[in-house]
């Protein structure tokens, strides 16, 4: 709906070439007036936002929705779930995806190589313009979701894309006709090598990057390890981050990274030994050692020495499609799960009438649909908004994703008894394969770290004068006193975001859960910035709770609004949507209350000062320290 | 009895021989000592005498005459006091001997000695009947004694057992004041026994290499990532001193090291002094001048705490960022206000020449590389005799630098 009216509006708009409607539209109704300062270097960026939506033919980008969260601020018009895919290229779309459908439930394993290629699934984000599908984020991910049947087979394929992907969006001309025609069509497999087995203490990587100046070529030494490596005799492309020295300045400050496409016939480059690892052990995963490869200006992506501000895009890519795969293999999961209680009578009893059982299913599903809402939502506002920024939405989802997989996929145990363990089996192939993703990329500690300090990055620029006065109190007595006069509490905070008017209106109780989270959110940033100032980025247990808040908030935010769409529109089983989302909100209103009044009660109440000191000591005795129960003293 | 006969004959063997009990059997007959050589023994241990400076009075005293200062004879000693007559006239006496002695033997920390000296008190005859004598302290003298004994248990960190609360039981009876005291040792003394930090081992070992090592262990914990290598001066063909050389060092001091500039110099600075239970390790740091450039950077560094406008984001799984490490270095726990200290050492000599083995056997291992650096010897207290033999008389003990010009041209 959303779509074609805005979309609309910009046509008209951009035929005026009214200045005025540029800004009537990108300035989002929700915000407050930001400094002045920030209000110019904003209105800029979104000056060449715009224009650059005018040239892809997306709207322009809106203020980022998960970051806001930090400040207290929502975008009510983002609780319209985005409709992306016209009905017409929907419809194209299944259909091709038909093919795909039956080859993986037919589950064919000779020459794979050769069928995949043939499918084309090698070049489904590849653009059209270089014998790709052409498909934009939403509809590859949909159409990546039946290889993904296959955790080991998804995982080279993502890796694939996720390069592919960079190239599309950084990569010049004459770098997107070398490479795209024949990524496309699969003679050339792509591949990320960007983790190393031992970084180095520090410097961000071991594998170096020198410029010859002479030869006008960089030599690349070192090794990656953790590589996805497809089949041997297949041609490679390896996206290697490597580490580079900025000429002219000398020391740590000019210690920088540099992305490059190394091919693997190229000379230098070998394959080293492989990894064995615990789960998808059909995915090949080796290292890769470089030896004084030659590497000439036109393998150099994007610009030298900006790797760390390219990793953004890379990463979120990354995120992305490795939670499809995450969430299809939950579904997979839970589908077993549900056959097997409907299966099985323990003691004249059906597993699927005990309670427990019944409790354990809900719960998963609802992590489910929070998760492919979350999913497909942030792919959503990357095709429909020029630039937008997703940073957090995309952390968030792959961070929510394999932390409720790998519950689910535990839990599953529980209820399957020692059966579950036995080798070979799907539970034990699942479990196994839950782990790897959990692993693979980034571990889910350094993720929430990320979406925490991410968001408070965000809310430290805005909330800045504020966290100043509250930290100067006899400076600023009329602050503190309007503090201690406002009513705001955590328990029943004030929130006039009317989300529910977005929204259809049997969901206004889960609107109200969520705008309450919003604020309690906030609420416990403002505290955290009071307290420590920019010591913030120090009390990583607290800004875990950050981020399990604003991930908490995003699947609440994502499931209402996909639920309210699939009831107005008449979806199957739209009424059990609504049960879902319903559920996901209340569920997440008390998760958020508790993490929020946690971070309230300081680290004296919330036990984290206990923590801290056991820690110290258990690091002294390096290991367990308490002496054996029965011990005398005397 | 084999121990008894033993003791015996020693005892025999003494060098004056007065008759103690004339009524005394052949085969009990013993000797002690005079005065005189009591009065020796008393001046050997000074200490002692100071901390039981009780007037003792006129008996003879066995322990001081004792030739053989040996647990066995202590024990031996103990049980002809107890079998000599039934009465054990003087015992009050004898305990208070007994345990005035008890360092000489080597026996003050033995739980079972002191059991032995309680066993010395007739059982039952203390033993209050009514109110008022376990109130007034029912045979003070006899109480006393046995609160002292118990007394110096506690000096010397001994735990009393569940068997002594037994004998103590039967000699004074429940209201007794020596089992009150028992009783609040037992309260205070397991508390107290774990207390300590850097615990030593049980019985701390007796060789001078394994206290220091322990003693540089100690002092290494300040940095958990600390090693403590033992190198033998042997390793070195050039060494004079052929002795062990104890070292501790970390990696982050390593690093320091490698980072610290050629132009500042490097001081070998000691002996200074840790103690180990009663034994006293001279130890050795090697330290530079605090790089003031560097301490002031960091508080330059230290920026508007209440500004929270510039939060970084790492990249890549990187450690997350700590305040003052954004943009480069924290400060290590090494280098403190009054200089950087890169290495310690205890040696077996404490001579100049082991020290200059100890840089060298430092590069050797790869540890450290002092090239182009100075390394200078500052002796800040009293120089071991052999120090000063071989560096020449002329090196001053004082706070002056020893050797200005003793670097690097030995190696």
């Amino acid at each position: 709906m959303r779509y074609s009216l805005l979309s609309r509006a910009v046509k008209l708009l951009n035929e005026n070439h009214s200045r005025r409607g540029q800004i009537l539209l990108t300035r989002s109704s929700s915000n407050k007036a930001r400094s002045e300062l920030n209000a110019q270097h904003a209105g800029q960026q979104q000056e060449e936002v715009t224009k650059a939506a005018e040239e892809t033919g997306k709207l322009p980008a809106r203020e980022p929705l998960a970051k806001n969260f930090f400040v207290g601020l929502t975008d009510r018009e983002l609780l319209g779930y985005p409709e992306v895919i016209p009905r017409d290229e929907m419809a194209n779309l299944q259909n091709a995806l038909l093919p795909l459908n039956n080859y993986f439930a037919e589950e064919q394993q000779q020459e794979q190589e050769t069928q995949l290629k043939q499918l084309g699934l090698y070049g489904l984000n590849v653009p059209t313009d270089y014998e790709g599908r052409g498909y934009k984020w939403s509809a590859s991910l949909m159409a990546s979701e039946p290889e993904a049947q296959h955790t080991s087979l998804a995982l080279g394929l993502q890796t694939h894309r996720v390069v592919v992907d960079l190239l599309c969006e950084l990569g010049s001309l004459e770098q997107q006709e070398r490479y795209l025609p024949q990524l496309a069509s699969g003679q050339l497999v792509a591949s990320e090598a960007i983790l190393e087995y031992t970084p180095p203490e520090d410097d961000f990587f071991a594998t170096q990057a020198q410029y010859d100046a002479d030869r006008r070529c960089w030599l690349l030494t070192g090794e990656k390890a953790f590589v996805l490596t497809a089949p041997a005799g297949q041609r490679q492309l390896f996206l290697v981050l490597a580490q580079t020295q900025q000429p002219n300045v000398p020391g740590t400050l000019g210690r920088s990274s540099t992305i490059f496409l190394v091919d693997s016939q190229q000379q230098g480059v070998r394959l080293g030994e492989a990894h064995e690892t615990f789960g998808c052990q059909a995915a090949s995963m080796r290292r890769i050692h470089f030896d004084q490869v030659q590497l000439t200006e036109e393998q150099l992506l994007g610009l030298p020495h900006e790797g760390n501000r390219y990793a953004e895009q890379l990463v979120r890519s990354s995120r992305l499609r490795g939670s499809l795969t995450g969430i299809v293999l939950a579904k997979r999961l839970l589908q077993q799960l549900a056959s097997f209680s409907v299966d099985t009578q323990q003691c004249g009893v059906q597993l699927k009438d005990l309670e427990l059982t019944r409790v354990q299913l809900s719960q998963a599903t609802c992590s489910i649909y929070a998760m492919e809402s979350m999913l497909y939502m942030t792919a959503g506002l990357l095709d429909e908004f020029a630039g937008q920024d997703v940073t957090l939405e995309s952390s968030i989802t792959k961070y929510y994703t394999l932390q409720q997989l790998y519950t689910i996929a535990s839990q599953s145990l529980t209820l399957l008894g020692p059966q579950s363990l036995h080798r070979g089996q799907f539970w034990e192939q699942g479990l196994r394969d839950a782990a790897q993703l959990c692993t693979q990329g980034e571990s889910l500690s350094t993720l929430s770290l990320f979406i925490a300090l991410t968001g408070l990055q965000h809310a430290g620029q805005q909330m800045n004068e504020g966290v100043r006065k509250s930290r100067n109190p006899l400076y600023n007595p009329g602050h503190i006193f309007g503090k201690f006069l406002s009513t705001n509490t955590l328990e029943q905070p004030k929130t006039r975001m009317l989300l529910a008017e977005n929204l259809h209106p049997t969901l206004e109780s889960a609107a109200q859960c969520i705008e309450h989270s919003v604020a309690r959110l906030h609420m416990a940033v403002d505290l955290m910035f009071t307290k420590h100032g920019n010591a913030v980025v120090e009390r990583q247990h607290e800004m875990q709770r950050l981020a399990n808040i604003v991930s908490t908030i995003y699947a609440m935010w994502s499931s209402v609004a996909r639920a309210s769409r699939s009831y107005c529109i008449g979806l199957p089983l739209a009424d059990h949507e609504m049960l879902t989302a319903s559920a996901i909100c209340t569920q997440g209103r008390d998760d958020v209350l508790r993490l929020a009044t946690e971070i309230y009660s300081g680290n004296y109440v919330n036990n984290d000062n206990n923590l801290l000191r056991l820690a110290s000591q258990v690091t002294k005795s390096k290991g367990y320290f308490a002496v054996h129960p029965l011990t005398f003293n005397f | 009895m084999i121990r008894k006969l033993h003791c015996m004959l020693r005892l025999q063997s003494g060098i004056t021989q007065t008759l103690y009990r004339h009524r005394a059997p052949t085969i009990l007959t013993r000797n002690y000592a005079t005065d005189e050589a009591n009065r020796n023994a008393d001046d050997k241990n000074g200490n002692n005498a100071k901390r039981t400076s009780k007037s003792l009075p006129a008996v003879r005293n066995p322990f001081g005459a004792a030739q053989e200062k040996t647990k066995n004879s202590y024990l031996a000693m103990v049980e002809i006091f107890e079998e000599r007559d039934v009465h054990r006239r003087n015992h009050v006496e004898f305990i208070y001997a007994a345990l005035k002695h008890m360092p000489d033997f080597g026996v003050e920390h033995d739980l079972e000695v002191y059991k032995a000296l309680i066993n010395v008190m007739p059982k039952g005859k203390f033993i209050p009947t009514n109110v008022f004598q376990s109130e007034f302290m029912h045979y003070p003298k006899q109480q006393q004694c046995i609160i002292d004994l118990l007394e110096q248990m506690e000096d010397f960190g001994v735990m009393p057992d569940y068997e002594m609360e037994a004998m103590l039981l039967n000699v004074f009876g429940k209201k007794g004041h020596p089992l009150r005291k028992y009783w609040r040792m037992m309260y205070w003394m397991p508390k107290f026994k774990n207390l300590s930090p850097w615990p030593l081992p049980d019985q701390v070992p007796d060789d001078t290499l394994e206290v220091a090592k322990l003693a540089v262990e100690r002092m290494c914990t300040v940095d958990l990532r600390s090693k403590v290598d033992v190198f033998e001066t042997k390793e070195l063909e050039d060494s004079l001193d052929d002795t062990w050389i104890v070292s501790g060092m970390s990696v982050e001091q390593s690093k320091l090291l490698k980072e610290h500039s050629p132009q500042k110099a490097l001081y070998i600075e000691g002996p200074f002094h840790i103690w180990i239970r009663n034994r006293r390790i001279n130890y050795f740091t090697l330290r530079a001048d605090a790089d003031a450039e560097f301490l002031a950077q960091l508080d330059e560094r230290q920026l508007d705490d209440d500004d929270v406008s510039q939060i970084g984001v790492p990249f890549f799984g990187r450690a997350p960022p700590r305040r003052h490490n954004q943009l480069g270095k924290v400060r290590s726990v090494h280098q403190q206000d009054d200089g950087t200290i890169f290495a310690i050492c205890a040696t077996g000599t404490s001579t100049k020449d082991s020290l200059l083995s100890w840089i060298r056997l430092l590069e050797l291992h790869g540890l450290a590389s002092f090239d182009q650096i100075p390394v200078l010897f500052r002796f800040k207290s009293v120089v071991p005799a052999k120090a000063e033999e071989i560096a020449g008389p002329a090196v001053p003990s004082s706070d002056i630098d020893a050797s200005l010009h003793s670097h690097k041209e030995h190696t």
